[in-house]
């Protein structure tokens, strides 16, 4: 039985000790070429947290009382419950919403972060509402981290301070690397 | 070499494709046999869905398009994480969901998209091939620089003389951010890519 205590343990590591995007290397393409400004981002964070919780709650049982007799099919019935819940939020959202972006739903589908975290609560062996608080520490993470780029992308940054090498992706990315140390910290 | 570099620099393959792939290129980076194993999957995996892709695309309709090519990905993907954990298990033990995750992968879903579904087989495999080769040398320098330097060994084999001055930072998350960084920076510098991509983008 999980307590209050453990669950707000499991939503603060997938947000800073245990987050996706900088220490485990899923969902960083994402989080990377996210070129949207910080209120978008929420949104695209909001909706991969989403897919990542309905994703998990149907790949658990599937994996639990069917997958475990055919193992090699793992990743295939997980990318195709992806790619449905993917779907049926598009057709919801085309229903419901005035404003939607088709290319989130397409970055929804190819968020590594997604798959990975089926894959990762899989082999832990993780329970159901284990699986389910997770999935949303992690999607929360994720959107966390996006929102913290987009944020310091949209920033004015004096280029001239920056060597023309490092100007760009690698700056990014020792940016990334920074934060991911900081947050390394916490794990101790 | 150079040439090579430049070649896939002009394309724009560095900024756009290490941002997309920057997650399996960092995560498969400490240790060599890790990236070449990772090089390799990803290699395959792109080339068979860009001659897949080429071939069938006039057949798949618009709104069909993610879901299909996404499924011959992991369909390729499955097969070769099979091929190597029957053959490289410790290979995929080092990988992990990194392996699986390809079958989502961006880099992968671009080249389908984007090159193997508006061009012929060949210029969708030379594609493929560049942008595969491309990101396995980026991936074998990394492990290089992090699994020599970071973890004093090379192939798995403790390196002797490097065993008191290993700097262990660089085995983890953020020496894989700081090697990649370094590494795409000096391809930079020596290839004259950001002089040639600034140029583009005033004209």
């Amino acid at each position: 039985m999980l307590t209050v205590e453990m669950i707000l343990g499991i939503l603060l590591a997938g947000l800073l000790s245990d987050n996706y995007a900088l220490l485990h290397f899923l969902g960083t393409g994402a989080v990377m070429e996210n070129e949207r400004s910080t209120k978008q981002s929420v949104v695209l964070g909001l909706g991969t947290t989403l897919v990542m919780l309905i994703t998990n709650a149907i790949c658990w049982p599937l994996n639990t009382y069917l997958l475990e007799k055919v193992p090699y099919l793992q990743t295939m019935i997980f990318v195709l419950v992806v790619l449905i819940v993917v779907e049926v939020l598009h057709i919801i959202a085309k229903k419901v919403l005035d404003n939607y972006c088709h290319a989130d739903f397409v970055k929804f589908a190819i968020n590594g972060a997604v798959l990975g975290l089926c894959i990762h609560n899989v082999e832990h062996h993780l329970s159901y509402v284990e699986t389910l608080v997770t999935s949303l520490g992690v999607g929360l993470g994720l959107m966390v981290t996006m929102c913290v780029f987009a944020k310091i992308k949209g920033e004015p940054v004096d280029e001239e301070a920056i060597p023309a090498s490092f100007r760009g992706l690698p700056i990014a990315l020792l940016t990334a690397g920074m934060i991911a140390l900081a947050l390394l910290a916490l794990n101790f | 070499m150079k040439n090579f570099f430049k070649a896939c620099l002009l394309r724009g393959t560095p900024s756009m494709v290490l941002a997309l792939g920057a997650g399996f290129v960092m995560a498969s980076s400490a240790d060599i046999r890790a990236a070449l194993g990772m090089g390799a999957a990803v290699l395959i995996s792109m080339l068979l869905t860009s001659i897949v892709v080429s071939a069938i695309h006039k057949f798949i309709p618009a709104y069909a398009k993610l879901p299909v090519y996404l499924l011959i990905i992991t369909g390729f993907v499955s097969i070769i994480e099979m091929v190597m954990e029957a053959f490289f298990p410790i290979v995929v033990d080092m990988l992990g969901a990194h392996l699986a995750a390809l079958a989502v992968s961006a880099v992968i879903y671009r080249d389908a998209e984007e090159i193997a579904d508006h061009s012929g087989e060949w210029t969708s495999i030379k594609a493929a091939l560049t942008t595969g080769i491309f990101l396995t040398v980026i991936m074998v320098i990394c492990a290089l620089i992090r699994e020599t330097l970071g973890n004093a060994t090379l192939w798995g084999r403790e390196i002797a003389f490097l065993a008191n001055y290993k700097v262990t930072a660089l085995a983890g998350a953020f020496g894989a951010y700081l090697v990649l960084a370094c590494v795409l920076a000096a391809i930079k510098k020596l290839t004259g890519a950001e002089e040639h991509l600034e140029g583009e983008e005033h004209e």
